[in-house]
């Protein structure tokens, strides 16, 4: 179990990351003071290895529920042909895998940021048809598949905006430059244009996962179930994200937005000054985005366990 | 070049083909359990010619298996029988079943997410 979930969570880490970046960059929201030419590739190639892992976990998955299911792993051929989850598994690896290739034949043929936000997009999405994200009967199931899929994304995009974000804090801090700081405070005044609707959009689909999977009566059911005690965590998780959030928002951007001003002609002494802004920005993007990892730690988990409203 | 090898239309072609391939129309409650079974739980039965297990949703037959044992728990000898459908199981016993109390235990896996749950329940031969 502890294999299937540790799978589970680096293909959740690999797609959801790759898609996310690859929409940001898709979308021309990246901001950075280097050459787009210069950092293509190294991206690409980071992006390229990100894929390979995520198609290599699949693998693992897949043999370690043939593993459990029917006790041996050479087991994987039935469980890809007889069982829809072996089959999207199959279909994910298949689709990680091209991308993978896309990204790393993009290194020298140039932006494929469309097509690889197609392939990895449709590997996110392939979750939901591999795990709960189907549960529910009649209409009900499908409000949980829209649900789902509607979460995936948008929580492949915050994401995606979150090591955006930390890649271009790392930089400024490194740099120091007027330049650096500024791209910095462009790419948070860019993601707090959309980021109040992902989280809003976030909140409302999980509710509704929430609300299918726990049962009429969520409160109870979170607190009997191991099932109920890792969304908890989740959710904790959530919480401090959205509270780093809003200082990245309401103080932190400001703040910089302050330093950048006052060091416009004003020199060393006015960079200097804006130095524990920086330091303190990239801290706790770096720290947000740990915790998103975390979330898809915990719903690595959940995947495994038994929601508390399916009938006993 | 392969970076942009694929144009727009082949990648709605693509969204399109996926969304499709995994829109399988499956009844799911997150695990399989069981709804019905025949002979039904605790029942006093005269004679039994098949064993029909109705899951929750679609199990995945080659990796679910149901198990006969009789009041010593010895194994019964079941045969296998075409399910009536893709959410249960069916079986007869090869032989007669003398009177006695018989325990079904029956293992399903889930077709759409793999967990696998178990279960058993007695009837009773009269």
């Amino acid at each position: 179990m502890v294999l299937s979930d540790l799978a589970r969570f680096v293909q959740f880490a690999c797609a959801l990351s790759v898609f996310g970046l690859a929409a940001w960059q898709r979308a021309r929201l990246r901001a950075t003071p280097a050459p787009a030419g210069g950092e293509e590739p190294r991206w690409l190639a980071l992006y390229a290895v990100a894929c390979l892992l995520g198609a290599a976990a699949g693998i693992g998955w897949l043999l370690a529920e043939a593993q459990t299911i029917g006790g041996t792993w050479t087991a994987l051929g039935a469980v890809i042909v007889s069982t829809r989850f072996g089959a999207v598994g199959a279909l994910r690896v298949a689709l990680l895998a091209l991308a993978a290739l896309t990204a790393w034949a993009g290194r020298r043929a140039g932006s494929p940021w469309g097509t690889l936000g197609v392939l990895t997009g449709a590997a996110v999405l392939s979750f939901v048809w591999s795990g709960h994200g189907t549960a529910g009967a009649g209409p009900l199931r499908g409000l949980h598949t829209i649900a789902d899929a509607l979460h995936l994304v948008c929580a492949a995009i915050w994401i995606g905006a979150l090591l955006m974000l930390s890649a271009v804090g790392v930089r400024a801090v490194a740099v120091r430059s007027p330049q650096s700081s500024h791209a910095l405070w462009l790419a948070l005044s860019r993601f707090s244009g959309i980021g109040p609707g992902l989280i809003g959009l976030l909140a409302v689909t999980g509710f509704v996962n929430s609300w299918i999977l726990l049962g009429p009566a969520p409160w109870a059911a979170l607190q009997r179930s191991l099932y109920g005690w890792v969304l908890i965590a989740k959710l904790a998780l959530f919480a401090l994200m959205l509270g780093l959030g809003w200082r990245h928002r309401y103080r932190s951007s400001p703040a910089l937005a302050r330093v950048l001003s006052a060091g416009a002609g004003a020199g060393a002494g006015a960079a200097q000054a804006g130095e524990p802004v920086l330091d303190c920005l990239r801290a706790t993007l770096l720290i947000e985005t740990l915790l998103a990892f975390l979330v898809l730690a915990a719903v690595a988990v959940l995947g495994n366990l038994e929601p508390p409203a399916s009938p006993s | 070049m392969l970076g942009g090898w694929m144009t727009q239309r082949t990648r709605m072609t693509l969204l399109t083909v996926t969304a499709t391939a995994m829109s399988w129309s499956t009844l799911a409650l997150a695990h399989a359990s069981l709804r019905a079974a025949d002979p039904t739980p605790n029942a006093t039965v005269g004679a039994v010619r098949r064993i029909h297990l109705q899951f929750s949703e679609t199990i995945a037959e080659r990796f679910s298996s149901l198990r006969l044992t009789d009041t010593d728990g010895n194994p019964v000898p079941l045969m296998s029988l075409p399910a009536r459908d893709a959410s249960s199981l069916d079986a007869m016993p090869t032989s007669r079943l003398a009177a006695g109390v018989y325990t079904v235990s029956w293992t399903a896996v889930s077709t759409d997410d793999g967990h696998r749950t178990s279960g058993s329940y007695s009837f009773t031969v009269r």
